[in-house]
């Protein structure tokens, strides 16, 4: 350390570092006694404001019922929004082979069960064979008109079946390929509700609560009009190839790579078109409304 | 004592000189520049902390550290959670950290735009010397070496460092729109190996912030004073004409209150002992 022998190359670069860090103010004791006591105070108000106004946000505004606070709510739909602007129309999900397939947990027992103590699969309510065969979707009109239902029977047998493979989502953060068969919910509504394709949305239920059935409580999902024209959204009855278990959602659930899977409703029983901006099951518990990709 | 970087030309009548030392007073860093910065510190907590709900919401698969099948770590152990107070709250979560992210995002945007301006973004970027530099750094932060290499806003490990940092929170912030929409963002999520690749990369992006964070923390610690107040001042003061460099401690805040008392003095020594 003793001699320092710099290159030209060494002082020239020495002497880049001085002229590109050398532009500073220079000011004095007094200036800095000033300008320091303004900045701290400055820095400490913020800092407390920002604190103040974080719990405030927590606090207030919340909508009754509502989970998180009213300002969060907004911000959701602003972002909704921003990406309803950049929506690729008719855009496709990625899509795998089928041999990529991964088994999949059952989650959510929302309007499966009898009651919310039940922990085991075999305790869910069970829809029979006959149940199954016998089991109708039943449809009111975004007037508010009952429409005529959809039968089971119906939709397994007069359209044209889609093997489609891809990633279901949850919002948990896990993610499995999964194979589902079923056909398109827009083929079955062109027939069955042609006057409400246009609808902005359907709010579609498990069955057996409004007539003061013994479930524990009703699950629904609202589905936009996009997502229920689109392609890739299925009314699916088989699941990896086999026919899908209570858990998942038998005799008849929705399957769409556009929504996390608390969309993707099991065992439905009613759909209700819509203008209005709806609500369902988990949007009333705090999650966003459009939970989409 | 050669002329070094940081070194000063002061005319003969400014500063006001103070006594024995001379208070100099230097612009460091713009008002942009600090308020970038600190907008960083409750928005990442506000992200970690709801980030941190939604990771705890599946708690089959949590992510570990491990050789082999050998386990070193899980994220996170149970004190942790607990001690977060972390309920079981996913939907706070989410709602928190989408909103809370455009923070993130936007500030991070106004950052490179600004580092993109002439110059801003030569004081981060080391160039060759500087990569040289980095472990002699090092190794004079360590007190292995009294030989600092020459340096300009930040020294070599700094400029490494941030310029680092700068791409985990790309990564960061990418990873996130990947995980967020993997639909209109397929190709983003495709880049990242598909959606569980992002979420492990996001996922250990926060972990490498957060190991800056505590790095961070320890080393504006360890420089003192006028080293931090200058990020919400943006004047770094130091005091000339006394070579005895005494502990930060015994300065700083009698000096922001008074502004000329103290007897310490905080040679900047950052390009001290060049030619030593």
């Amino acid at each position: 350390m003793t001699g320092d022998a710099r290159s030209p190359v060494e002082a020239e670069r020495e002497r880049r570092l001085r002229e590109l860090t050398d532009d500073g103010d220079i000011i004095t004791a007094d200036e800095y006694t000033r300008r320091s006591r303004r900045s701290f105070l400055s820095f400490a108000g913020l800092g407390v404001a920002g604190y103040l106004g974080f719990n405030q946000l927590q606090s207030m505004g919340t909508r009754e019922n509502d989970n998180i606070p009213a300002a969060l709510r907004t911000g959701l739909e602003w972002n909704q929004s921003v990406w309803q602007t950049i929506e690729r129309d008719g855009a496709m999900a990625r899509t795998f082979p089928q041999s990529d397939r991964e088994d999949i947990r059952t989650n959510g027992w929302h309007g499966l069960r009898a009651m919310s103590g039940v922990t085991a699969e075999d305790d869910l309510i069970q829809v029979s064979a006959e149940e199954a065969e016998a089991w109708e979707i039943s449809m009111t009109g975004a007037d508010g008109a009952a429409l005529d239902p959809i039968p089971l029977a119906s939709i397994k047998s007069d359209f044209e079946v889609h093997d489609m493979t891809w990633e279901h989502k949850c919002v948990e953060g896990w993610a499995n390929i999964v194979h589902w068969t079923g056909v398109r919910v827009s083929d079955v509504l062109e027939r069955y509700a042609p006057d409400q394709v246009d609808a902005e949305w359907g709010v579609m239920r498990t069955p057996g609560t409004t007539d003061g059935g013994s479930q524990e409580r009703e699950y629904s999902a609202a589905l936009d009009g996009y997502t229920l024209r689109h392609p890739q959204t299925l009314f699916a009855w088989r699941l990896n190839g086999e026919d899908i278990s209570n858990g998942h959602g038998a005799p008849i659930r929705l399957a769409t790579p556009l929504k996390y899977g608390i969309k993707q409703i099991k065992r439905i029983g009613s759909i209700e078109f819509t203008n209005e901006t709806p609500s369902d099951y988990w949007t009333d518990r705090g999650y966003d409304l459009h939970a989409g990709f | 004592m050669s002329a070094t970087v940081d070194d000063i030309d002061i005319g003969p009548d400014e500063p006001k000189s103070t006594g024995e030392v001379e208070f100099v007073a230097k612009k460091k860093h713009s008002l942009a520049l600090r308020w970038m910065h600190w907008v960083n510190f409750p928005v990442l907590m506000v992200m970690m902390y709801s980030g941190m709900r939604i990771y705890w919401a599946d708690r089959r698969e949590p992510y570990t550290l491990g050789i082999g099948g050998w386990e070193i770590f899980t994220f996170w152990p149970d004190t942790v959670n607990s001690g977060l107070e972390l309920s079981s709250n996913l939907a706070k979560g989410i709602a928190f950290h989408l909103n809370f992210g455009w923070f993130f995002v936007i500030n991070g945007a106004i950052y490179m735009l600004w580092l993109s301006r002439k110059g801003q973004w030569r004081h981060v970027v080391p160039d060759a010397q500087g990569l040289k530099d980095a472990g002699a750094t090092v190794a004079h932060d360590l007190h292995l070496t009294k030989k600092k290499p020459v340096q300009g806003k930040y020294n070599a490990a700094q400029q490494i460092t941030y310029s680092a940092v700068i791409l985990i929170a790309i990564l960061l912030v990418a990873s996130g729109f990947a995980i967020y929409k993997p639909g209109q963002l397929s190709w983003l999520e495709a880049a990242f190996g598909g959606y569980d690749y992002a979420r492990l990369i996001h996922f250990s992006m926060t972990i490498l912030l957060f190991g800056f964070f505590f790095v961070h923390i320890l080393q504006v610690v360890r420089a003192g004073w006028s080293n931090f107040a200058s990020m919400v001042t943006g004047y770094r003061y130091e005091r000339r004409g006394n070579a005895e460099v005494e502990p930060a401690a015994s300065f700083g805040a009698d000096l922001v209150s008074t502004g000329t008392a103290g007897s310490g003095a905080d040679v900047d020594t950052t390009t001290e002992g060049v030619e030593s």
